[in-house]
This record gives C-alpha cells, structure tokens and sequence, in this order.
C-alpha cells in the first residue's frame, strides 16, 4: 500500500489559510463554524490546525475579532477579515484558480 | 465540567505559561468553547473531540512556535534571536544565511576585542605589519626580524571600534533578518 498520508497532509496545510480567509470573508464565524464550512465537503482543516492559524492570522492582521457572550452559555470568539485579510483572500484567489487551471490541464488530462 | 475536559485544558494552559495571561486565558476560553460546542452539537463523545485537535502540547507547539520568534524580534535578546534563527536555519536558506552572517560578524567582534585587549599584555605580538616582507593584522607570532609595526597603541581604539561597529552591525542584521523570517517563512514553518 503506497502512504501518500504525508503528501496530502501537506496539500491541507498550504490551503488551509486561503480556505480560512474564504469562509469568514463570506460571514463573520466562530471556530466550530468554520470548522464546519472549510470541512463541508471534505477533510481540509483540522481543528488542532484552525485555531493556531486564527491565532496567527489575527496577529499578522489579516483577521479581526470579537467576543460575543449572549448567543451561548460560553463566549465565542467570532473572526472577520480585516482590509489586509480581505486584500491577501483577493490575490490568493487569483493565485490558486490559475494553480487549478494548471494542474487540471497536467493532472487530469486522460490520454 | 468531566475531567478529561479540565485535564486537557489544564495541561494546555501549563504549555502556553510563557505567554501573556491576557492572551493564555482568550486560547483557552475558546479551545474549551469549541470542545463544549462541540459535545453539544455533534454529540460526539468527548474523548473524540479531544482527540480532534490532538495532544494539548501538540496543540502549544503550534501556538508557540510562532510567539518564539516574534518574542526575541521584540526583545532583541541576541542569544535568543541567535537561537531562534539558528532552529529555523535546517529549513530554510535565508535564514542560514542571516545566522551564519551574524555569527561571523560576533565572532569577527570578539576578535577585534580581543586585539584591544592584548595590545597592553604582549605589545609585540599585536599590531598592524606592512611593509615589503610583512602583511599581518591582529595578535601574530613569529613575526620576521625587523618587521615594522605600524600603529602601535592606536590599535587599541581600532580595536575597540571595530568591534562595535561588528556587533552593532551583526544586532541589526539579526533584527532586519529576525523580522524577515517573520514576513516570509512563518507561515511555511507551522508543523500543525
């Protein structure tokens, strides 16, 4: 049985930021939510990867955040792009749709 | 509130004490909200949620791989930022590059200093040498007959601004780099 476990662990962690970016640009969301966008459709973020990034991404200033008491018996930390976040989501965006194009056209191509 | 819970948030917090209380207590408060939505909305046993993110110290590591570098940016503490840079220099070229500079250069100071500091002990042995036959700097043993030393005791205060000037030189090329490393490798850099 060939491993690719390593290789595709790595797949996630390069996606994981554009993939965080992308789910609080759309709406503002706590942890578990966008647990639970990012990971819809498929395994992409792990929830012992999210909230180091979260962590990191607020304090390189891509995101902003805010404690909300009142919708739950405990604070939730809800987590919104701020213009920096939502200038590097645009250029990643871009980046990663010519990276797919790439790669379908190589990949994917059937003889 | 079941033990595992407290265990796991307590081992967590124990990890992360080298951070600020401010920001320790906000990583827990939503580490132990996502654990207890969670339960609460999947279900799910809370051992399985736990094991989700992973071993509490797995969990730091991440957290604070990031902080240790920032930290000695910030406090320019040499040793540390030295430190920092080196773990980084396995993975990634420029940060070799920053540390192995900056080693030369505190190295290069030591010397310079060293030169001052001799100059008075073994007055022979230390100067400048320039002449047909001889090309020397620095502390030189057995010099030809004759050689003809150029500074005398101005290599004292040579001496001692050359070491400055490599040390403030190799502080700021770890701080311009430190904070480099920051920009652009953190993020490759992240294990989890």
């Amino acid at each position: 049985m060939i491993d690719i476990a390593p290789w595709q662990a790595q797949l996630r962690k390069g996606a994981a930021e554009l993939v965080v970016l992308a789910v609080v640009g759309r709406k503002e969301c706590y942890g578990l939510q966008i647990l639970e966008h990012a990971n819809a459709a498929g395994d992409i973020v792990s929830d012992g990867a999210l909230y180091p990034l979260l962590n990191r991404l607020e304090k390189d200033g891509k995101l902003a955040s805010r404690w909300v008491t009142d919708d739950a018996a405990h604070p939730r930390k809800y987590y919104r792009p701020t213009d920096e976040g939502a200038e590097t989501l645009g250029a990643m965006k871009s980046a990663w749709v010519a990276f797919r194009i790439a790669m379908s056209g190589v990949v994917e191509k059937t003889p | 509130m079941s033990y595992p819970l407290a265990d796991y948030l307590a081992a967590l917090e124990r990890a992360l004490r080298s951070l600020p209380a401010e920001e320790r207590t906000s990583i827990i408060t939503e580490i132990r909200s996502h654990i207890e939505d969670s339960t609460a909305a999947t279900g799910k046993p809370i051992g399985d949620v736990l094991d989700n993110l992973g071993d509490p110290l797995e969990l730091a590591r991440a957290y604070l791989d990031q902080r240790k570098l920032e930290d000695a940016v910030v406090h320019s503490a040499h040793g540390t930022l030295l430190v920092a840079i080196l773990e980084r220099a396995t993975r990634n070229v420029a940060a070799f590059a920053f540390a192995l500079i900056s080693a030369l250069l505190y190295l290069c100071s030591i010397v310079f200093m060293a030169i001052a500091v001799f100059k008075p002990i073994i007055p022979g042995n230390v100067g400048l040498w320039w002449d047909s036959h001889v090309h020397a700097f620095g502390i030189i043993y057995g010099l030809p007959d004759g050689a003809h030393e150029l500074l005398g005791y101005w290599v004292v205060p040579v001496g001692v601004i050359a070491a400055i000037l490599c040390y403030s030189f190799a502080s700021k090329l770890m701080r311009v780099g430190g904070r480099q490393l920051l920009k652009t490798s953190a993020r490759q850099l992240k294990q989890i």
